[in-house]
């Protein structure tokens, strides 16, 4: 089975998407701010793996100490995703993973012109919501994404025309 | 009457403070419109400049308005949707980003994971 993980620093804001196949990296898609986070990670897991923190109990030696140590989970294992999960976790970024029903939401959601905590907010709705519910509030969405379009096409027209205004006025001043 | 060369653009001082605060994303959007004008080449750098900055307060204004009539209007639309989705209890400062990814992850999925639910 194919997940999507969603990630979302500490503001909220979008960081990108890790796919997997059945907890094993398949590919990561980055935002630019998700670039300058995380590429490094991303680049270096690829090669070494992730680095997970492991803790045995010594029950044979004198007072039990309980041992921590480090190791590396394979991009390509089967763990990698909660491997990956627990590393982001412990560096406070929200790793959200979802079915492919709210990817596509994800994605409509993604071009609204909302704060980035309300887009999470609406993420987490959503994910909690069930597979006719989602149907029906990615139509809501695809309209919701056109009439923000709406608006921004009516704002660059008006801009346009005042830089146009602007322009004219500058070149009747030199060619009087 | 004299023709007053530096009030239109000619030889006023690069070094001077309009030509250090300047956004040249303004000036880029005048440019373009200039263009399609004849004669916008006699337009001197300096006047393009002072123009730019004359006018930028203005499509900054548009752009801000623009900018929440967009969002406005994406609400609208959402509203109803946003009745019927689960509402989660908003997180403030104190109780930090920790408390709300628990609490709406156990939310979700029925379960403690410290979220207290």
């Amino acid at each position: 089975m194919i997940e999507a993980t969603l990630l979302f620093d500490r503001h909220h804001v979008f960081f990108g998407e890790i796919e997997s196949h059945g907890g094993a990296f398949r590919h990561a898609m980055l935002s630019e701010a998700g670039e300058r986070r995380l590429e490094p990670n991303l680049r270096e897991w690829q090669v070494r793996g992730v680095p997970v923190l492991r803790e045995v109990a010594r029950p044979n030696v004198p007072g039990h100490p309980t041992v921590y140590f480090q190791e590396r989970v394979q991009v390509r294992e089967q763990h990698f995703l909660q491997a990956a999960r627990l590393w982001f976790e412990n560096h406070g970024i929200a790793a959200v993973t979802v079915n492919r029903d709210v990817l596509r939401c994800w994605s409509y959601i993604a071009q609204l012109p909302l704060q980035p905590r309300e887009r999470f907010l609406l993420l987490i709705s959503l994910r909690g919501s069930r597979h006719t519910d989602l149907l029906a509030c990615e139509k809501t969405l695809i309209e919701a994404v056109e009439a923000a379009d709406m608006e921004r096409t009516k704002t660059t027209k008006a801009i346009e025309k005042l830089w146009d205004r602007a322009a004219k006025e500058l070149v009747a001043q030199f060619t009087a | 009457m004299a023709f007053d060369h530096k009030s239109r653009g000619w030889g006023a001082s690069p070094e001077g403070p309009e030509a250090t605060e300047f956004d040249p994303h303004h000036l880029a959007s005048l440019l373009t419109a200039l263009r399609r004008y004849e004669g916008s080449g006699n337009v001197p750098r300096m006047a393009q400049e002072r123009q730019a900055k004359k006018v930028a307060p203005q499509a900054k204004e548009l752009m801000e308005l623009g900018k929440q009539r967009a969002t406005k209007a994406a609400m609208t639309v959402l509203n109803g949707m946003l009745l019927r989705l689960p509402t989660f209890a908003m997180p403030n400062e104190e109780q930090g980003r920790a408390w709300e990814v628990n609490y709406l992850e156990a939310r979700q999925e029925g379960s403690d994971r410290n979220g207290h639910i």
